[in-house]
């Protein structure tokens, strides 16, 4: 179900919580790395690690809105889920807006915590695949040449090869030309292939 | 001469009866000379034997005179002797006139003549002696040893007048007596051819007791000058200190009360008085003491002494003292009552403000002697005590302090005897006094000391307030100010309801998943057998640190009584942080502390001091709320501040309105929409119930500070 390299990482100022939240998560056989301030996560964090955060709202320093802020600012892919002593409305509507998994009031369940964390590293893969393929397609598409993502583009719009031309001041035959190697370099069959392509890509 | 002159004398005074007795002595030498010179100036021998006889009777005179003189004059005679002398001296008179012609001479059968002193003269030259003689020669032996012994006895009484009179009267007297017996013995044995010249002797004998009864005179008189002038001296004294002199005669009934003494009572100068009429000059309410008194002092054995008023004849009131002491007769019977009566009427009028003054004082007075016995209380005295002034006058003051406090109480009051300067100082100082009533109740009780000295001694009076019904007050003023400040914390700890859930959440949180991870440990294998250990060991603390919050947040709700301990104050603070941290970290406000390294020691209660610090730190936080992210910062620190500890609440807020550092504190003063306005002033109390203060300004970095000062209660490990 997990990765080997998927780590959990949990940020709380109150270390005996930390511990013990920590501890949940191994025996449930994760590997679990604590931090008692968002500073220090912030200070070990790579963007492309895989796995998924649980953090504390209310903290000295950075609160977990501000790191989730953070995580955002810094396009990392880690999925958060909050987990607090007290979760106020706004501040949990905020938290959901700003992508949470989940938002879980302590003390927590095992399988509720177990829960959002599979469902947070479930996302996460999701995001990492989203990632790595739109990374692949936008590949794809830097082998265009210019005139080649020009010809993309209108074709995406649907528009026909005449229309085309037309709009490039240039032959119908000569798009064809351009269309044909567009499909091959891209390794599709048909504009509607060619269309879904794009949306991995976005 | 001689003889009527001291027969005068004896008539003057009925007791000089040595002046009776020399007179009559002095008519027997007179008489014998008589017969003497009669014996030598005639022929006739029938004369001669008459003139002989009559000289023996005249010897009678002079030995009774000789008798009585001694008797009288030295009065240490022997009255046997006396009598027995007189008696021998009657019967050789007796012989004298009734065997032959003289004691001397049975019959004398012729004079012969001889020259005497140039003269010729007779004196028997042929008799018959007549044996009767020795009894008058008895009778002069037995006169002799009188006198000598009793002269003897006048020199062993010791005084230097008595062995001059022994010596010189007795000496006299006892050589005339031996010579003139002698002489007119010899002369009748043949022996000695000389005229019959017995009164010669004798005449030296009156020359000797003459001289010493003119001395007696001579003395007498001076005497008399003496006791004259003193007299003028005694009435000049009197007079001058308004002493009335006196002297009540019982026997007579009169009272002798010269001039001062009659102007003293007001009593005409020529008025007799007697006891009735002294009565009469007694005011009516004090006759009876005064009867009393008399009664007691003729009973004895103390002297008399009375204070009585007297009405004078203008109506008005005049007190007197009066001093006198009885003299008694052989028997012990009074016979007289003499004395000194003085006006003490202003004293008296003096001491009657003084008591009016001690009695209407609203404080109970004591005043007590070095010896620590009680010499005077008042009404209010008894009052606070419940002892009667009977009961109290002359017992020890400890009677009226606590049994708790015997052991040390004569030492204090010791010391303030020796120094009553420094004692009033400590007495009392900083410590709730007692008293004891007499039923057992301690009363509490302020006291005021002022020492004073009189001719006795030292004293001291003793002012003392029962405070009971202020105690009580201050007991109802203590308790409503609990019930307030309970009031407070109740309203603080609502506010800091969120917070405190969380603290206690968090413990919880840490148990629920220690112990689920634990159950999920347990089930796999192999079993980590100290992960499990580590987990258990983390649950158990963060149970007991839930206990804590339950522990510390039942403190701050109890309604309890003040319990006063020494405290850390950092200690204080550290568990009320404890309380707040949830608070400050959702508040997003950074607590820097600055403890001091050797803790410090207050004495207080500890829920009311944090209550105060809950408070501050909870309005430090308040004013912060609009506060740009980096300056929320809350600072509290202790310092020692002379002999003070000062705990130091400083926020970055807006700071205090520029004048309202005062008007903070006061009731229903709030800057804030839901306050009471309690808080703050509920604050201030705490601390100056504590003997504190709590003040506050706005510091120089910006935002309020407010600073707790408590009385330092000494250092932790000295």
């Amino acid at each position: 179900m997990t990765g080997p390299s998927e780590t959990i990482f949990l940020v709380d100022d109150d270390g005996a919580v930390l511990r013990a939240v920590s501890r949940l998560l191994r025996s449930a056989g994760y590997a679990v790395r604590g931090y008692p301030s968002a500073e220090e996560f912030m200070a070990a964090h790579h963007a492309d690690t895989p796995g998924c955060l649980v953090v504390d709202i209310a903290m000295p320093g950075s609160t977990g809105l501000e790191l989730q802020e953070w995580l955002f600012q810094s396009q990392s892919s880690l999925p958060v889920v909050f987990l607090t002593g007290c979760g106020d409305v706004p501040t949990t509507v905020r938290a959901m807006k700003g992508g949470a998994v989940d938002f879980l009031t302590k003390p927590v369940d095992e399988a509720e915590l177990l829960g959002a964390v599979s469902a947070a590293l479930q996302r996460g893969r999701l995001l990492r695949n989203k990632r790595s393929d739109r990374a692949r397609v936008q590949a794809l598409l830097n082998t265009l040449t210019a005139r080649e993502r020009e010809v993309f583009d209108h074709l995406l719009t649907g528009r026909l090869n005449k229309q085309i031309a037309a709009d490039l001041g240039t032959v119908e035959k000569t798009i064809k030309v351009h269309r044909a190697r567009v499909l091959r370099k891209l390794g599709v069959s048909s504009i509607a292939e060619l269309v879904h392509l794009a949306e991995r890509a976005k | 001469m001689l003889a009527l002159m001291h027969l005068l004398a004896w008539c003057q005074d009925r007791r000089g009866w040595a002046h009776l007795s020399f007179s009559i002595m002095v008519l027997g030498v007179l008489g014998l000379a008589v017969c003497e010179l009669m014996i030598m100036r005639t022929d006739s021998l029938r004369t001669a034997g008459e003139a002989v006889r009559w000289g023996h009777g005249f010897t009678l005179l002079i030995t009774a005179g000789c008798l009585g003189f001694v008797h009288f004059h030295f009065r240490t005679g022997r009255r046997w002797l006396l009598l027995l002398a007189l008696g021998l001296r009657l019967l050789a008179v007796v012989a004298n006139f009734t065997t032959g012609s003289s004691l001397h001479f049975r019959a004398v059968h012729q004079l012969g003549k001889m020259t005497f002193l140039g003269e010729e003269v007779s004196v028997p030259a042929v008799w018959e002696p007549n044996p009767w003689l020795r009894l008058g020669q008895l009778a002069a032996l037995v006169l002799l040893i009188y006198v000598v012994d009793a002269a003897r006895k006048l020199w062993r009484g010791g005084s230097p007048e008595g062995r001059r009179r022994a010596i010189l009267l007795g000496g006299s007297m006892a050589f005339f007596l031996v010579v003139a017996p002698a002489s007119g013995g010899l002369m009748a044995a043949g022996l000695l051819r000389i005229p019959m010249l017995v009164s010669f002797p004798f005449l030296g004998m009156v020359l000797a007791m003459g001289y010493e009864l003119s001395r007696d005179v001579l003395r007498a008189a001076r005497l008399t000058t003496d006791l004259q002038m003193t007299e003028t001296r005694l009435s000049q004294a009197a007079r001058a200190a308004r002493l009335g002199l006196w002297e009540w005669n019982l026997l007579t009934d009169r009272i002798w009360i010269p001039e001062e003494g009659r102007r003293l009572y007001g009593v005409a100068p020529d008025e007799i008085i007697t006891i009735q009429r002294f009565a009469s000059t007694v005011h009516p309410e004090d006759r009876a003491a005064v009867n009393v008194a008399v009664a007691a002092a003729l009973a004895g054995p103390d002297p008399y002494a009375a204070d009585y008023r007297i009405v004078l004849p203008d109506g008005r009131i005049r007190w007197i003292g009066a001093h006198g002491q009885v003299e008694r007769d052989a028997e012990g019977k009074p016979v007289l009552l003499r004395g000194v009566s003085i006006d003490i009427t202003e004293r008296r009028q003096a001491e009657d403000r003084f008591r009016i003054v001690v009695e209407a004082s609203p404080n109970a007075l004591i005043v007590v002697d070095e010896e620590g016995r009680i010499v005077l209380a008042n009404a209010q005295a008894e009052k606070v005590f419940g002892y009667t002034r009977a009961e109290l006058t002359g017992q020890s003051m400890e009677l009226l302090v606590p049994e708790r406090y015997h052991d040390r109480h004569p030492c204090h009051r010791q010391d303030y005897f020796k120094d009553p300067e420094i004692g009033a100082r400590a007495m009392g100082a900083g410590r709730d006094l007692f008293g004891w009533h007499k039923d057992g109740r301690e009363v509490p009780v302020e006291i005021g000391l002022s020492p004073f000295r009189t001719s006795e001694g030292l004293f001291v009076l003793a002012s003392i307030v029962d405070i009971t019904e202020r105690k009580q007050t201050e007991q109802e003023t203590l308790r409503q100010h609990g019930e307030l400040a309970h009031l407070g914390r109740v309203a603080s700890m609502s506010e800091l309801s969120g917070s405190l859930a969380h603290e206690l959440n968090q413990p919880l949180a840490a148990i629920l998943s220690n112990a689920q991870a634990a159950l999920r440990f347990m089930d796999q294998e192999p079993q980590d057998a100290a992960e499990v250990r580590d987990i258990l060991t983390d649950i158990v603390g963060q149970g007991r640190r839930a206990g804590d919050v339950i522990r510390r947040m039942r403190g701050m709700l109890k309604k309890g009584e003040l319990a006063m301990d020494a405290l850390d104050p950092a200690e204080l603070a550290e568990e009320v942080l404890g309380l707040m941290r949830s608070d400050l970290v959702a508040r997003n406000i950074t607590l820097k502390t600055h403890f001091p390294a050797p803790p410090l020691t207050v004495y207080g209660d500890r829920i009311q001091l944090q209550q105060v610090l809950l408070n501050l730190l909870a309005n430090a936080c308040d004013a912060m709320a609009g506060a740009p992210a980096d300056r929320r910062t809350v600072t509290v620190s202790i310092d020692k501040s002379g002999g003070s500890v000062v705990l130091y609440i400083q926020d970055q807020g807006h700071g205090l309105t520029p004048g309202t550092e005062e008007k903070i504190f006061d009731p229903f003063h709030t800057t804030k929409a839901e306050g009471l306005g309690m808080g703050l002033a509920i604050c201030r109390s705490i601390l100056t119930a504590h003997g504190g203060r709590l003040t506050a300004k706005n510091s120089q970095s910006g935002g309020a500070l407010f600073c707790m000062e408590l009385p330092l209660h000494g250092t932790k490990d000295t």
